[in-house]
């Protein structure tokens, strides 16, 4: 009864935690972009504007859910789901504190460590695009079909590359669950023996995630709103807290991977671990804010010339090292 | 109790999956149906206590394959499927002859299996869990079965470079 009892409070802090994580995320977006810009933001509903995303929830939810007439309806109202589910999924295995102590028990804060952590994540990943080709094809239109075609294209892309960046770390550290990489990294955090992984590894990310200056499946100037143009309501609603979810849950796998987890002096795992996602968080703004949007060919020849390329080189390089080394 | 209501579960998903493949009229809803099927089988890999089949299971024929099948579909329009006589004459003949080949091996290989014999394989879920799969399936490619993998490699290489070939613009 007390299992029962510690595994659904594990979810509904994880998952909980990781939605409303994602709402403030919307909040903090549109606070950075104003600062960076000189301007004052969403300030006007709570303290510093702190219950504008209700707000837009309220709004989102009381709106009509419009259907194009030429719909798949069964595809184009499930979609959104399909993109939600594995994006909330992924978050499940990773490590977001040190473990402690619940009703007499000792209770790990991950919601479920499994010994192929990060290739569960990948798959998740995978299986994600398929709400958003879904979708795009669902809608019987012509710009959500090319933003899907393209963002289909870009995801598969770096996945590759993702994949080939972390491989470095999951060497060094023998393990591919999560938690084993944090206890890898009690003497440093990676990032100092995988400098070059991390440099790959954010790049792609960015790409993963659609995040500026990789945008392009929503290149609002040519495909006006790229792969959900023809959503409204909690459908679009439900996209958005997705992207948001994946960009977290990639934030938590960089800060596991290569900034040493929850691991930190003084305060404790579980605001370490917040400060290292936010921080990543913060970046992704930061640069969508300052950086123009690449060409179509340039994301393809980034991807696949120079990205996959310089991931090989650093998968042999770290080979290289753990052989000789040790 | 729980892991065997589990099987069934998955059973039915899978089987269901299967046969909407070829029930379902439009092509793409048949790709959603093989999708389900895959992610069920997966799910069959996990209740045997084989994590890395059941997730690689998942990012190559679920995700990568799934949706070159869907781009496929999707690009070129299939419209629904309309009736049409049949190809090859007495190709229902031929199909039944195939589909009970197919049966009649698969009837041999569950008629030796644990279940019927009541003995047990060589590597039990106790076995796996003890050894961890993922450095047991690491192991065996690098050693016993590395010709075949290599193989396996090259022949995916030449697969990559037929490709290009064959989609490089022509130039002088």
């Amino acid at each position: 009864m007390a299992n029962l009892l510690i595994i659904l409070g594990k979810v509904l802090v994880g998952f909980g935690g990781l939605l409303l994580l994602a709402a403030y995320m919307t909040w903090m977006e549109r606070r950075v972009f104003a600062l960076i810009q000189v301007r004052v933001g969403p300030n006007r509903v709570g303290p510093s504007g702190l219950l504008q995303p209700i707000a837009d929830g309220i709004k989102l939810m009381f709106k009509e859910t419009i259907i194009p007439a030429q719909a798949d309806k069964v595809i184009y109202l499930l979609a959104p789901a399909v993109t939600l589910i594995p994006a909330l999924a992924a978050f499940a295995v990773v490590p977001f504190g040190d473990s402690v102590t619940v009703l007499g028990q000792k209770v790990d804060l991950v919601l479920a460590d499994i010994n192929v952590g990060i290739l569960y994540i990948f798959a998740m990943a995978g299986i994600g695009v398929y709400g958003i080709v879904l979708g795009s094809w669902a809608s019987n239109s012509k710009y959500p079909l090319l933003g899907g075609l393209r963002s289909a294209a870009q995801l598969i892309s770096y996945e590759l590359s993702l994949g080939m960046s972390l491989l470095g770390v999951v060497m060094i550290s023998g393990t591919l669950s999560l938690k084993g990489i944090v206890e890898g990294q009690a003497g440093m955090p990676y990032i100092v023996l995988q400098p070059l992984g991390f440099l790959l590894f954010v790049i792609c990310m960015l790409a993963e995630t659609n995040r500026a200056p990789f945008d392009l499946p929503e290149a609002e100037s040519e495909l006006t709103g790229g792969f959900h143009t023809e959503y409204s309501s909690m459908h679009f609603a439900v996209y958005s807290i997705a992207e948001y979810c994946s960009m977290i849950t990639l934030s938590a796998v960089g800060a596991t991977f290569f900034l040493g987890g929850w691991r930190g002096p003084l305060l404790p795992p579980v605001v370490w671990f917040l400060i290292k996602v936010l921080a990543f968080m913060f970046f992704f703004m930061w640069l969508r804010a300052s950086t123009p949007r690449l060409r179509y060919d340039q994301l393809m020849g980034f991807g696949w010339k120079v990205l996959l390329p310089l991931s090989i080189l650093n998968v042999m390089l770290t080979a290289g090292a753990v052989v000789f080394l040790g | 109790m729980a892991s065997s209501l589990f099987f069934y579960f998955l059973a039915v998903v899978t089987t269901v999956g299967a046969i909407a493949v070829v029930a379902f009229p439009s092509p793409l809803y048949s790709v959603l149906a093989l999708i389900l099927t895959f992610l069920g089988l997966a799910g069959l890999y996990l209740s045997l206590h084989a994590q890395f089949v059941a997730i690689v299971q998942v990012i190559i024929y679920a995700s990568a394959i799934m949706m070159l099948f869907l781009f496929v579909v999707m690009l070129i329009n299939l419209g629904r499927e309309e009736k049409r006589e049949l190809r090859l004459p007495g190709q229902k003949m031929l199909g039944a002859i195939a589909g009970l080949a197919l049966f009649s091996v698969l009837l041999k290989i569950f008629l030796s299996t644990s279940l019927m014999t009541g003995k047990k394989g060589s590597f039990p879920t106790e076995r796996v869990d003890e050894l961890g799969n993922t450095q047991v399936i690491g192991h065996l490619l690098l050693t016993d079965y590395v010709l075949p993998f290599q193989a396996m490699g090259v022949l995916l290489f030449v697969g990559i470079v037929g490709a290009v070939v064959l989609a490089r613009r022509r130039s002088r």
